[in-house]
């Protein structure tokens, strides 16, 4: 099912916790798909110098974390469609409650200002509203 | 160790070219305005699109499959606007520009820019500052060139246990200054040439020259390495000259 179209804020919320998935999608939003290695350089670019404090990572380990864990994270939410054998990942477009949550998040993870979560799950919950859920 | 009539300078510069290089920006739109500094380098460059402020973007050099490291918008600035600032400049040290320097290690570049040559230099510089020990090797076109950098010079060389070389033409007579040895580059083997090398004080994770040629006037081709043989033939090939010179 697509995501959030019950209003399942939780696990909306519970996919979207690491910001590795939350990165994957700002980008998927604009592409559609991608290959497991250019989402590898995406995050580990985002780590190291991207929005937020910078620290180093090993590009290895992003792969090996997107590829075992975060991807087939997003793709069980059915946030995404990832293919392991041909290291492809495509996202067809999400709910408004997934826009909004990840709307809300991309102005979180690029801004000083801190997260207001109440606020966050209001507009989710505007929105599930407005899909009818 | 060159062909038959190819200045060895050349042949080692040419050995210092590695893979091919990729740059992508990541962020709203293509940073068009450093394309100026980027193009200098034969590297590709990409852009994608990701949807964060402009502010927050990234790029990311990479060779083949291999990563090799980012630099965050906020050192996009200095990029445009390098720093030819002395090593020991504490804000010059953390230079994005160096950074990318650092990054694009192997690629040519192509530059007819006197500021962004004295800092791509200045990275050289920089490492054997902070080493504080080994030799450093500057060439000057002639020793007159090197008459505004003795300051430069004489506080690497005072300030550190460095030995400092330096090579030129010999239309100026430099004054005698602690640590820094002057060759006079009678036979004019390395007058076409602009290079800067730091030996690591024998730490091959360390050593690391420039070797630019000017091929047109002012306009130097060059490649910065990181490459320890390309390095080490660099300094006996400079060692030697300083060996049969007068």
């Amino acid at each position: 099912m697509m995501f959030g179209d019950g209003g399942d804020q939780s696990r909306v919320f519970g996919t979207l916790a690491d910001p590795e998935r939350r990165v994957v999608l700002y980008y998927l939003r604009e592409h559609e798909s991608a290959s497991l290695e250019t989402l590898a350089d995406l995050v580990t670019g985002w780590v190291e110098a991207g929005p937020g404090p910078d620290r180093t990572v090993a590009r290895d380990d992003v792969r090996a974390g997107l590829h075992h864990v975060h991807l087939p994270a997003l793709d069980a939410a059915g946030l995404v469609d990832y293919d392991p054998d041909g290291g492809r990942v495509t996202c067809e477009g999400l709910s408004r409650v997934g826009e909004t949550v990840l709307d809300a998040a991309l102005a979180a993870d690029t801004s000083e200002a801190p997260v207001d979560l109440g606020r966050l799950l209001a507009a989710a919950d505007d929105a599930g509203a407005d899909d009818g859920g | 160790m060159a062909a038959d009539g190819e200045p060895p300078l050349r042949a080692l510069r040419d050995r210092a070219l590695g893979p091919p290089k990729t740059v992508t920006t990541f962020g709203p739109e293509p940073y068009d305005d450093l394309t100026g500094v980027l193009d200098r380098f034969d590297v590709e460059l990409r852009h994608e699109p990701l949807p964060v402020p402009k502010s927050s973007g990234y790029l990311v050099v990479r060779r083949g499959d291999e990563y090799l490291g980012a630099i965050s918008a906020a050192g996009f600035d200095d990029l445009r606007d390098r720093s030819g600032a002395p090593p020991w400049d504490a804000t010059a040290a953390a230079s994005a520009y160096r950074d990318l320097v650092a990054l694009l290690s192997g690629a040519s570049f192509e530059m007819d820019d006197r500021g962004r040559m004295v800092a791509t230099a200045r990275e050289i510089e920089d490492r054997a500052w902070r080493a504080g020990r080994g030799a450093l090797y500057v060439t000057f076109q002639s020793l007159s060139a090197f008459e505004e950098q003795v300051s430069t010079y004489a506080r690497l060389a005072g300030r550190t246990d460095l030995s400092v070389a330096v090579y030129g033409d010999p239309d100026w007579e430099p004054p005698p200054i602690d640590g820094v040895d002057i060759h006079r580059d009678e036979a004019g083997e390395i007058s076409d040439f602009w290079v800067v090398a730091f030996d690591g004080a024998g730490e091959d994770d360390d050593k690391c020259a420039m070797i630019a040629e000017e091929s047109a006037a002012g306009v130097f081709t060059g490649v910065v390495t990181y490459d320890p043989t390309v390095v080490d033939d660099l300094t006996a090939y400079l060692d030697d000259v300083a060996a049969s010179g007068p």
